[in-house]
């Protein structure tokens, strides 16, 4: 009797001691190996690149507003428009011709304030979107710049004038320049968007190995329904990673400025559902991994 | 002679009245089936059977209550929240695949006239 109470006394100490070691490594594997390494190599980095992070979400926020507010503005004033060419039409007189260049020219600078907010808004989601190819990304923050600066003087020339030719002038200006601005627009949401997929990709990717090795030290990585499961989890990664592949090697070979990115947009969604259909998959398998 | 005998009391410091109180003891107890005859107690039993009602409604309506939707959302959310943290991530990265869903677009381009002018 002494000697079973000793030997269950033996195992409890055994077990009270061992746990925390087994937290620990626990604890250490389900950890972000990225930021580890990161941490590792400079703590300070991690703490900047969270800084910045958080700077980007807080401007994309207050420019987001201020593009919504400037919308409800613009549509304002192109209801304003309407109807002084409507009476403009109707009556041909000066005072209705002055009337609706001032309207336009209101218009015009409204309209400026939109595309200016629209295309900022463009500029800083494709900064904070980390799956974008680099090329890319700098391809399309040059040319929105460009754009950005164009739409910037415009508004100040059209500030400074009153006279009706001028206005027009100005006005149809813009026009000619910015036929393709749409196209620019288009081309960035199609970064974007592939981008995003790219980002739950790679970080699928990363989680993917965390939680082989989390089964592996808990002993169950060889068991066949997880062995099954994990095989199908890393196809349907693979079946992602193919045509997330496939698409990054015909942007970059097409390259931004052939319009190659701004067709693809109408086509985005039955181009990228596949993979968001994989992704979703994956994701789920992740998680019947970690409940087996 | 007798029935003066009869109403003299044999303790003369008691009055009458005290006296018929004190003589006249209830010999029967309350039994409900006198209640049954008298008719004047029909209110009462109206009463009590809508009280018996309303208990009986209250106590049906506080065993069928289901908790409400948001309070569903609430422990789904909670219990999230105390996931282990290869869930937690497996969890981030589905709402944020749900977030990014290429079928749909947030920032579209603005419906603005790029084509208006005066003339």
């Amino acid at each position: 009797m002494i000697f079973m109470q000793r030997l269950v006394f033996f195992f409890l100490a055994f077990f009270l001691l061992t746990s925390p070691v087994w937290a620990e490594e626990v604890s250490e594997i389900t950890q972000e190996p990225t930021i580890q390494a990161t941490e590792a190599a400079d703590p300070n980095l991690k703490t900047s690149i969270i800084w910045e992070r958080e700077r980007l979400d807080q401007e994309i926020a207050t420019i987001k507003a201020t593009y919504q507010s400037q919308l409800e503005t613009y549509l304002y004033q192109d209801k304003l428009y309407r109807i002084a060419y409507d009476q403009h039409k109707q009556l041909q007189t000066l005072v209705s011709i002055e009337d609706l260049t001032q309207k336009a020219k209101t218009l015009g600078i409204s309209r400026d304030d939109v595309l200016i907010s629209y295309l900022d808004l463009l500029r800083l989601n494709l900064i904070a979107t980390e799956g974008i190819e680099l090329s890319l990304k700098a391809e399309y923050l040059t040319q929105l710049e460009t754009t950005i600066d164009y739409m910037k003087n415009h508004q100040e020339n059209l500030k400074n004038l009153s006279n009706r030719d001028q206005v027009a002038l100005s006005l149809s200006t813009f026009t000619a320049d910015q036929q393709n601005i749409e196209k620019l627009a288009n081309g960035v949401l199609v970064l974007l968007s592939v981008g995003n997929l790219q980002i739950i990709y790679d970080k699928a990717v990363a989680l993917k190995t965390d939680i082989d090795a989390y089964l592996n030290i808990k002993g169950t990585f060889n068991l066949p329904e997880i062995d099954r499961a994990s095989k199908e989890t890393n196809r349907s990664l693979n079946s992602a990673k193919l045509k997330l592949d496939t698409f990054w090697a015909d942007a970059l070979n097409y390259g931004g400025k052939s319009g190659y990115l701004a067709s693809f947009y109408d086509n985005l969604p039955s181009e990228m559902n596949p993979v968001y259909v994989n992704l979703s998959q994956s994701i789920s398998y992740l998680s019947e991994l970690l409940s087996i | 002679m007798s029935w003066r005998n009869e109403n003299n009391q044999i303790n003369q410091t008691e009055f009458a009245e005290q006296a018929q109180f004190l003589e006249d003891q209830p010999t029967n107890f309350f039994h409900f089936k006198d209640l049954k005859k008298n008719k004047n107690l029909r209110p009462f039993y109206l009463l009590a059977l809508v009280f018996f009602i309303l208990v009986a409604l209250f106590l049906v309506q506080a065993f069928s209550q289901k908790p409400p939707e948001d309070e569903v959302i609430n422990y789904q959310v909670a219990e999230d929240l105390q996931l282990d943290p290869l869930n937690q991530r497996v969890y981030e990265l589905k709402e944020n695949l749900k977030m990014h869903d290429p079928t749909k677009q947030s920032l579209p381009f603005p419906e603005v006239d790029l084509k208006f002018n005066i003339n």
